[in-house]
């Protein structure tokens, strides 16, 4: 064998293919591979985020359970005060309400007394003229009478 | 072109160590690694979902119990209002009760006060009406009124029941009080009046008995004076009070 | 070109002594050198890729040679799943194997036809064959083994007697046994010839008009070889996937229990 123009041609269509395949199929076959490593790349990486994503719920569900928990107690906290509340504000309506119904039996007490003084009043003078008339055993005429009724009470008082 | 079968034996042979090698040693990890990765993937998945029925779970969990909460809240609060109610009531019923009680005991005590107000009032009312009375009476003071005083005496002697008259028809002596000066002829009457009983009849004057007459005899006494209407006044005072009962 | 000689023998001497292969023995005890150093060198190079990739091989984000791999792997993969309906451990390595393998074998086409014997040449070697394809042992070496599959599990599958039953009563009946018998020979026998002709046909000829073509003035070269190679290309591919579709296609015949 030896070496002539025809090693010469081959070569040339040799480096024309390598330029081709360089040019034409490695491209499409690497941007396959490139793109199938994305996908795999995706993949995993959406997994880790998930995987984050899952430990980022479970802290916040923890944060939320323990609001919640928090948010019960102040809950029945705020009922018993309001409960408190509302046993208070009875008691002092009660307490009002007991203050002024004292208050309207006193005056009631007081009229009463008034009226009974007035009474008695009245009774005391009948009485004075009474004895005077039981004195002097015998009958003052009327207008005398009530002279001395008037006269005697306005005395009294 | 030709088959020679040793070299297409050889073949054979090269070509069932390329299949053994790849078969044995190469094929499985790369598949394992494939595999690995895609249970990998499906796994995370997995926990992913499972967290998220989890975490649904857990949040009706919270709801229900939420709920619990406010169905609690409105226990504590309605038992609440039902004590309050009650202690409201108890303690109307219980002021109640106390107002009553101190309306009795008011009234008891007006009642005493009364009675008080009558004794005291009564007295110097009667005291009052009395001088009143000796004011009247001083102002009528003559002659005809002593002998009414005089005459009215005797005729409550005469209607004396039948054992004080007894009594004072065996007494020995027989003193006459009066606050004025008795006359002869008035002595006389008297005289007549009781002779039928006493030896002796004197006659006393004593101011203290406003314009009045008294009877003394064997430790007894019968009088008529203001003296007396004074206890009668008394009597007679406290009984209008009850007839007005505080209610 | 010419070696010294041939050269009185011009064109056609060339052409035989291009399609002339290295072989040493007489007879029956002939070997073809290089048709089994190139085979085995390529064989060794399918093996050290695969060796690559497996041993670095993770479950996270693959290399370059993992990730090619695992694209031949699934590609394959998928054939497998597509025509073959029974369960074997051996067919997707056996198909895997026999596309790459036939690929390289192939590709040694794509080399200038005169460039390795050249340097053969150089070191005292006359006659070198590069493309194993072009030699029909080389194809029929692969045909017979996956013939002999095919038989194996036929035979595993049906049974010997199910096995022979097909091979007598079908497709005609038990009245017909012997033409039965002929034809299903007839057609089993076919499966590896068919594989291993057509392999070698259409390389053999693609060789010898590439061979041709190195005939012409070095100048006119590039313009015919440059197209018919990057024809070829396409040629060397359909092939080897021809071959590992075939394969696992009568193996997957095999499998079927009728």
């Amino acid at each position: 064998m030896s070496i002539n123009a025809t090693l010469i041609g081959q070569m040339i269509t040799f480096a024309l293919l390598v330029w081709f395949t360089m040019k034409y199929i490695w491209p499409p076959l690497f941007d396959s591979l490139e793109e199938r490593k994305k996908k795999i790349a995706d993949g995993l990486a959406a997994a880790e985020k998930g995987q984050e994503e899952m430990q980022l719920a479970e802290k916040k569900a923890k944060s939320v359970l323990k609001e919640a928990k928090e948010q019960s107690s102040e809950i029945v906290n705020l009922a018993q005060k309001r409960a408190n509340e509302i046993v208070e504000e009875s008691k002092e309506i009660a307490k009002q309400e007991g203050d002024r119904m004292i208050l309207a039996a006193q005056a009631q007490i007081e009229q009463e007394m008034q009226q009974a003084k007035e009474g008695l009043r009245q009774e005391v003078a009948a009485l004075a003229v009474n004895v005077a008339e039981q004195i002097l055993s015998a009958e003052i005429d009327k207008a005398k009478h009530q002279d001395i009724v008037s006269k005697v009470s306005n005395q009294l008082g | 072109m030709e088959i020679d079968w040793f070299t297409t034996g050889a073949q054979i042979v090269n070509f069932l160590i390329l299949i053994g090698l790849l078969k044995k040693f190469l094929y499985r990890p790369i598949i394992n690694a494939m595999a690995a990765r895609e249970r990998n993937l499906v796994e995370q998945r997995q926990a992913v979902m499972d967290q998220r029925a989890q975490a649904e779970s857990l949040k009706q969990q919270y709801e229900a119990s939420l709920q619990g909460l406010h169905r609690e809240r409105e226990k504590v609060l309605s038992e609440a209002r039902a004590r309050a109610e009650a202690e409201k009531t108890e303690r109307l019923q219980h002021l109640d009760d106390e107002i009553r009680q101190k309306k009795n005991r008011f009234s008891e005590q007006m009642r005493q006060e009364q009675q008080e107000l009558g004794t005291a009032v009564g007295r110097a009312i009667a005291d009052k009406a009395l001088r009143l009375g000796g004011k009247i009476l001083a102002g009528l003071a003559d002659q005809t009124l002593e002998q009414r005083i005089v005459e009215q005496f005797l005729r409550q002697l005469s209607n004396l029941p039948g054992p004080e008259r007894a009594a004072l028809g065996q007494s020995r002596t027989v003193t006459v009080i009066t606050s004025f000066p008795v006359d002869e002829t008035l002595r006389q009457r008297i005289k007549d009046r009781l002779n039928n009983a006493a030896d002796a009849i004197q006659f006393e004057q004593d101011a203290r008995l406003i314009c009045g007459i008294a009877l003394e005899a064997g430790g007894r006494s019968w009088e008529w004076n203001i003296e007396r209407y004074l206890a009668e006044l008394d009597a007679d005072l406290l009984t209008p009070a009850d007839h007005e009962q505080l209610t | 070109m010419a070696t010294e000689a041939h050269a009185a023998e011009g064109a056609t001497g060339y052409i035989i002594h291009h399609l002339t292969p290295l072989s040493v023995g007489e007879g029956f005890w002939t070997l073809h050198l290089d048709t089994l150093f190139f085979s085995a060198v390529l064989g060794g190079l399918f093996v050290w890729f695969f060796k690559m990739a497996a041993e670095k091989a993770t479950a996270g984000v693959p290399g370059l040679v993992q990730n090619f791999a695992e694209m031949l792997i699934e590609f394959v993969d998928s054939q497998v799943k597509d025509s073959f309906h029974g369960h074997s451990k051996l067919i997707a390595p056996l198909a895997l194997t026999i596309f790459c393998w036939v690929f390289l074998w192939n590709f040694m086409d794509l080399f200038p036809v005169d460039i390795l014997p050249l340097i053969g040449s150089m070191m005292g070697i006359e006659y070198l064959r590069v493309v194993p394809s072009t030699d029909l042992n080389a194809t029929f070496a692969m045909s017979i083994s996956v013939f002999c599959l095919i038989i194996f599990y036929s035979i595993k599958i049906k049974g010997p007697w199910g096995f022979a039953k097909e091979l007598m009563f079908q497709p005609f009946g038990p009245w017909m046994l012997p033409f039965n018998l002929l034809l299903k020979v007839v057609e089993e026998i076919a499966k590896p010839i068919s594989l291993a002709l057509r392999l070698f046909g259409n390389l053999y000829a693609g060789e010898l008009i590439f061979i041709l073509i190195a005939l012409l003035p070095w100048f006119i070269q590039p313009v015919l070889s440059f197209p018919w190679a990057v024809f070829h290309i396409l040629i060397i591919t359909l092939q080897a996937f021809i071959f590992m579709v075939l394969t696992i296609v009568y193996l997957s015949m095999a499998h079927e229990d009728h």
